[in-house]
C-alpha cells in the first residue's frame, strides 16, 4: 500500500465526520463530495465508504435515517451524533498537531 | 447476458451471511448508490451497460461485500448472544423451580400449584414475540428448552401414573 493510500485510509473517518458536520448526506453524495472538495485526491473506491459508515454508526458517531425522494428512490441519510461531533473536534485537533509537527520536522 | 444492477448486488450478497433484515438494509442502500452512479454516468453520455461496468469497478464489489460482512458479523454475534441469554435464563429459572434439590422432578405436582412456575412458563411462551435481529438463534434455544422441559415433565408424570399413583423413578419397576 502506497503512502498516499495509507494516509487516505487513516483519514477516511475524519473526512466523513467533517463532511457530515455541515448537513446529513447519503452514501453516494458523500463519495461525490469527497472527490469534488479534494479535487479528486480522496476519490476512493466508493463501496468501501459503506463499511466505514456502518462501523462509525455502530460506534455511535453517526445516526442514519431512510428518506424517500421525489423520484421514489429511498436513500439512507447519515448525520453526526453528539459523540460524533466530539470525536470530530478531537480528531481535527490531533490532525492539526500532527501536521504542525510533521511540517516542522520536514522544514528542519 | 448484459450486466445488471441485480447481478452486481447478487455478487455482494454472496459475500454476506447476516440476518435477513440487515442484508436487506445493506443491499437496499447499495442499490440506491449504484442507481445514482449509473444515472450520473448515463447523463454524462455513457451507455447503460458500460456505465454499470464502470460503476461496479469503481465500487469494488467483492471487497466491499467482505468488508461489510466483517463490520456486521461482530455486531450480529452480540445480538445473537443477547437474544439467546433470555431463553437460557428462563430454562435455568424453571429448572430451579421444577426440580427438587436432588435433581429429579419427582415433586412436579407441587410445582403446578406455584404461581411463580406459571408466571415463568407464560413469559417463556411469549418470548418469541420479542423482536431481535438475530432471533432465529434464540428461537432454536427456545425450542430446545421446551422440548427438554416437556420430556422432563412427561417422563416423571408417566412414571407416576404407571406406578398406580405412586411416585417412582422412570422406568418404574
Amino acid at each position: 500500500m502506497s503512502l498516499r493510500d495509507q494516509m487516505r485510509k487513516g483519514s477516511t473517518e475524519i473526512l466523513i465526520l467533517s463532511l457530515l458536520a455541515d448537513q446529513p448526506m447519503y452514501g453516494y453524495q458523500i463519495s461525490q463530495e469527497l472527490a469534488q472538495r479534494s479535487s479528486g485526491y480522496f476519490d476512493v473506491k466508493e463501496g468501501l465508504l459503506y463499511p466505514t459508515l456502518h462501523r462509525m454508526q455502530q460506534a455511535g458517531l453517526l445516526q442514519s435515517q431512510w428518506q424517500e425522494t421525489e423520484t421514489a428512490r429511498r436513500r439512507k441519510y447519515y448525520a453526526l451524533t453528539a459523540k460524533g461531533r466530539e470525536v470530530l473536534a478531537d480528531q481535527a485537533s490531533e490532525w492539526q498537531e500532527f501536521m504542525r509537527h510533521l511540517q516542522a520536522m520536514l522544514a528542519s | 447476458m448484459p450486466l445488471t444492477i441485480n447481478h452486481v448486488l447478487a455478487q455482494i450478497r454472496a459475500e454476506l451471511d447476516l440476518s435477513s433484515a440487515t442484508e436487506e438494509d445493506v443491499i437496499a442502500e447499495i442499490r440506491t448508490h449504484l442507481e445514482d452512479a449509473v444515472d450520473a454516468a448515463r447523463a454524462a453520455g455513457t451507455s447503460e451497460e458500460v456505465a454499470l461496468l464502470k460503476v461496479a469497478e469503481k465500487f469494488g464489489v467483492t471487497e466491499v461485500g467482505k468488508a461489510l460482512q466483517d463490520v456486521h458479523l461482530g455486531w450480529e454475534s452480540t445480538d445473537a448472544i443477547v437474544a439467546t441469554i433470555l431463553p437460557v435464563l428462563g430454562a435455568l429459572l424453571l429448572r430451579w423451580l421444577v426440580f427438587d434439590p436432588a435433581g429429579t422432578a419427582l415433586g412436579w405436582q407441587v410445582v403446578l400449584n406455584r404461581p411463580a412456575f406459571w408466571l415463568v412458563a407464560l413469559v417463556m411462551l411469549l418470548l418469541p414475540l420479542l423482536q431481535w435481529r438475530r432471533w432465529r438463534y434464540a428461537l432454536i434455544v427456545w425450542g430446545l428448552f421446551w422440548v427438554l422441559s416437556i420430556i422432563f415433565v412427561i417422563f416423571p408424570a408417566a412414571s407416576y401414573w404407571q406406578g398406580g399413583g405412586e411416585i417412582c423413578v422412570y422406568p418404574c419397576s
